[in-house]
């Protein structure tokens, strides 16, 4: 046995005896019909629920959801957080207390912080509605803020950004701490300034920051629940439902196990491909750059 | 619920008169807890002895597989419980076929509250102070209009919020049970909300909803209108009547009334009420169905329906309480009717609210709304299990 | 700390300092407001204008908060924080280590499985980690959490620590096997304190998701005795939430990470620095 298995598998038992018996034990229940709280054994039914999922109109409007909300978090998240890791780089007086101020939220739980943002969004007495009518004076603007799709869903993508770029900036600040100073010297030797710098020298050093924060991302884009859970329960309509949501609901309130284990099979395939294909990209960078 | 139904004091009263025994209560946050219950009793085994579920027809499913006591082949039903000490339908929410699978503790229906204060400014309240009953939903409407608050062409205070949001199929069912006089077709088992009746309902909703007469807030959030009620700053509320009775502390014993509904007088609401399950996996059953008699079927309840509007299920305790509103409410309650015991009742619910909201803000039309809700009851499981 | 990688003339330094102002506001705003309305009675939070600070100070919703159970909550999440992170940091550091520095056939496709393991919704497992603690009498207890927690958080802590492990160069290793350093001193005493800014990210990122689990929390303890905070703040809402008394737990909640965290700010920021020192 090489040596680098010898510690990789304290890990990996801990992950195998952990996870590897419900991801077996859901990955069958998805090939079967099975009401956990009516039926005494699941029934086997091969790929049906995978078919039947492309053919229900709420899995297609969840999923169309979960990518809406998804690629606007992605793109927001990253790019704020890379900026925001790039200014904060700086020798700047109050630097800790920006720190602090952006890593804050990041300590908050999730589900408190979305009872947060649904109290500002309350019409009349919420903080949002006051700052918009009696502070700005625009009263007609005001409105039952969540009761609007389109504003239900930018609210919610508000929340999950405030909630994960505090730590996205962190792992990117650890990357730039990471970039040696002989490279960053070199480059000034070069002539390299300013602007210039950041996309020719800095950006491309990153990579291996790339996997780690776009990694975390992806995931936490597609894997959304908490956020739309507590602010609209889905609504209004089903103008928010995403689809771990669908999940959640058709495995405990539906107790239909063998559907809701086939949909977040899906999302998980889904998610998977995605994460590795960001790695591939980051590879590729990086064989390129060196 | 451990709060609301003082179970605290059940709780000290039985262990008082049972020298030795020990009753532990725990709560748990959401129906979610349930299943992981019923996980545990379908491998023999309970933590549980006594299960209290926020509405009761949650608790049928466990019948399935058997995991709950049916309350009929047990010697619960006599003495001070004998079944016809029982108000109305009540024990009916709470069986089915002759199965008895839970026991109902706090009646609740649905119907208007309201807040006198705002009448009495608007100049609606008849001459001797009540408020006049509406005829038919453009009556609810104008009201709700006349009560409605606008600063700079925003609305500020509604005049009505109607519960649009999780509960919205309880709301249309009671709608539908006091417009139309039953929630059937002519099978008598196919829930339908396709009457000329509740069509119109709907329309004055959707209208009431465009104008912000009948807010919307409740789609995101459920309490909403609960909460601008009990803080005093709505004048009607569609949802459980048993907001008036928390409403008192901060509105006043004199303000809260309870508005029947059009239809409601005639032909009933939809009533529920939390019930009270016994896992056959508990070793300990006799005691438990001692400690429901005793405690939780004791004059105890007589305070939960004055503070809390959950109100008493045995009539002598009913009769006890004393508050302006209990016999408008009695008259509701009596001829509520529960919603049906379907398997895929949950489905529904969950698939109503959302067309329902779809409907309301404009992104399908009435006929659309309408078909789709059949439809998605046609397609459902209706069988009780 | 190094010299900053950009030269600043004044201007830049305003328009940074603006910008990051901004920032700071924009995200401190929610939790100033919170803090805020935790000191208002109930009526004076549904007052139209609101008034932006308590017109009467009152510590009511504090006490509310305090009632029901919250040392017990208290307790059992830092129990399970801190027995969760230390597990996570001691395990993702071997492992890491393993991943970037001693690589074998195979080994991408063991990561590529571990990395696959976060990405299926976790409500699936539900059923089966409730069905696997019952039977082995776990469930409602601190370790019934630890546990799983460690299991969920592992992956991404492994993919942080071996790109910290992987950031160290190729020379520091081979100079210490020349000395003749076996692979668990070199691991312990040369690479360990070398990856220290991939171990303060995973302290963050698993004290953070620990402190705050909900999801499995709920599932695995149902006993008061055994909830952490994020589970048993849930139970003081009633039938609704008091919004006052919300706003006091919120702050109850998220006071002790808010005051670790500010303590410790100076040593995260080196922490991470740490790293980009070279050899």
């Amino acid at each position: 046995m090489p040596t680098g298995f010898f510690f990789i598998l304290p890990a990996f038992l801990f992950i195998f005896v952990f996870m590897l018996y419900p991801i077996v034990s859901s990955g069958y229940m998805s090939l079967t019909e099975y009401n956990f709280v009516y039926d005494e054994a699941p029934t086997f039914i091969g790929i049906d629920n995978y078919v039947a999922a492309f053919q229900d109109d709420k899995f297609v409007t969840a999923l169309t959801n979960t990518f809406v909300f998804g690629i606007s978090f992605f793109v927001i998240v990253m790019l704020s957080s890379l900026c925001i890791a790039l200014l904060l780089f700086q020798k700047l007086r109050f630097n800790s207390f920006y720190r602090s101020a952006i890593f804050v939220p990041i300590v908050v739980p999730l589900s408190l912080a979305a009872l947060i943002f649904l109290w500002i969004l309350q019409p009349n007495y919420g903080l949002l509605s006051h700052v918009v009518g009696d502070v700005l004076g625009w009263h007609a603007l005001n409105q039952p803020w969540l009761a609007n799709g389109t504003i239900a869903m930018i609210a919610i993508v508000i929340l999950a950004s405030w909630a994960s770029i505090g730590f996205v900036t962190i792992l990117f600040l650890a990357g730039l701490q990471g970039i040696s100073t002989e490279t960053l010297e070199a480059a000034e030797m070069d002539g390299a300034a300013g602007f210039k710098k950041v996309l020719h020298i800095i950006l491309p050093s990153l990579r291996e920051t790339y996997v780690l924060t776009g990694t975390w991302t992806i995931i936490h884009a597609l894997k959304v629940f908490v956020e739309p859970m507590v602010m609209t329960d889905g609504g209004p309509g089903t103008s928010t439902l995403v689809l771990y949501q669908q999940v959640y609901l058709t495995a405990f309130t539906y107790f239909d196990m063998g559907y809701a284990s086939a949909m977040a099979y899906i999302l998980g395939a889904i998610i998977l491909v995605l994460v590795v294909v960001n790695f591939a990209v980051s590879r590729i960078k990086a064989d390129k750059d060196v | 619920m451990i709060d609301k139904f003082n179970m605290s004091a059940m709780v000290d009263t039985f262990e008082a008169d049972n020298p030795g025994k020990t009753v532990t209560l725990v709560e748990y946050a959401d129906n979610q807890a349930l299943s992981n219950f019923a996980l545990q009793w379908s491998q023999g085994e309970s933590s549980q002895d006594i299960v209290v579920t926020d509405g009761a027809s949650v608790g049928v499913q466990f019948l399935a597989r058997d995991l709950i006591v049916d309350f009929n082949t047990t010697d619960f039903f006599s003495g001070s419980t004998a079944k016809d000490r029982f108000i109305g339908e009540t024990l009916a929410f709470t069986s089915l076929g002759d199965v008895q699978f839970s026991i109902p503790i706090g009646l609740e229906t649905y119907n208007i509250n309201a807040n006198k204060t705002f009448f009495a400014e608007a100049g609606l309240l008849n001459a001797d102070g009540t408020i006049p009953n509406p005829t038919d939903w453009n009556d609810v409407y104008d009201m709700a209009a006349a009560l409605t608050v606008r600063e700079g062409g925003a609305v500020t205070r509604p005049g009505m919020t109607i519960q649009w949001g999780p509960n919205a199929v309880s709301t249309m069912i009671a709608v539908q049970q006091a417009v139309s006089g039953t929630l059937y077709k002519s099978d008598g088992e196919t829930l339908t909300f396709d009457t000329p009746e509740m069509r119109e309902v709907f329309e004055i909703w959707k209208k009431g909803a465009d104008e912000g007469v009948f807010s919307i807030d409740t789609f995101a959030n459920k309490d909403a209108g609960r909460s601008n009620f009990n803080a005093g700053n709505l004048p009607m509320l569609l949802q459980s009547v048993s907001h008036v009775a928390e409403a008192t502390p901060t509105i006043g014993l004199e303000n809260g009334a309870v508005v029947a509904m059009p239809g409601s007088l005639e032909n009933g609401s939809y009533g529920f009420t939390a019930g009270i399950l016994v896992p056959t996996a508990s070793t300990n059953q006799a005691l438990a169905l001692q400690f429901i008699k005793d405690a939780m079927m004791s004059d105890l309840q007589v305070g939960v329906g004055d503070q809390w509007g959950k109100l008493p299920v045995l009539t002598e305790h009913f009769d006890a309480l004393d508050a302006p509103w209990r016999d408008t409410v009695y008259d509701l309650v009596k001829i509520s009717v529960a919603a049906p015991m379907y398997r895929d009742l949950a489905r529904i619910q969950v698939d109503g609210k959302q067309m329902l909201q779809e409907y309301l803000t404009g992104a399908m039309d009435l006929n659309t709304f309408v078909d789709g809700l059949e439809a998605m009851i046609d397609g459902a499981d209706k069988n009780p299990l | 700390m190094k010299s900053s990688p950009f030269s600043l003339d004044r201007l830049n330094r305003v328009w940074i300092n603006g910008v990051l102002i901004a920032l700071a506001v924009l995200f401190l705003a929610p939790l100033i407001y919170i803090f805020l309305n935790s000191f208002k009675a109930a009526d004076e939070i549904f007052l139209v204008p609101q008034s932006i600070l308590p017109l009467n100070w009152t510590l009511e919703n504090y006490a509310a908060a305090l009632s029901g159970g919250f040392v017990g909550y208290f307790t059992n999440s830092v129990v399970i924080t801190v027995g969760g992170v230390a597990l996570t940091v001691i395990l993702s550091s071997l492992a890491g280590y393993g991943f970037a520095k001693l690589p074998f056939r195979g080994v991408n496709f063991i990561l590529l499985v571990i990395v696959a393991t976060l990405t299926v919704p976790l409500v699936i497992f539900l059923v089966p980690m409730f069905l696997m603690e019952n039977a082995v009498g776990l469930l409602d207890t601190n370790l019934g959490l630890i546990l799983p927690n460690v299991a969920v958080s592992l992956p991404f802590a492994i993919l942080i620590m071996r790109a910290s492990f992987g950031a160290i160069p190729q020379e520091i290793e081979e100079s210490a096997v020349m000395d003749g350093a076996g692979v668990m001193r070199r691991w312990w005493t040369i690479m360990l304190p070398m990856a220290r800014n991939g171990m303060v990210l995973v302290v963050i990122m698993t004290t953070y998701s620990i402190w705050g689990e909900y999801t499995m929390a709920k599932t695995l303890a149902m006993d008061p005795g055994a909830m952490p905070l994020s589970v048993g703040l849930t139970l003081l809402k009633g039938e609704v939430w008091q919004y006052g008394v919300l706003a006091a737990v919120i702050v109850l909640a998220v006071l002790p990470p808010v005051v670790i965290f500010i303590i410790f700010q100076r040593h995260i920021v080196a922490g991470v620095a740490q790293g980009a020192v070279k050899g």
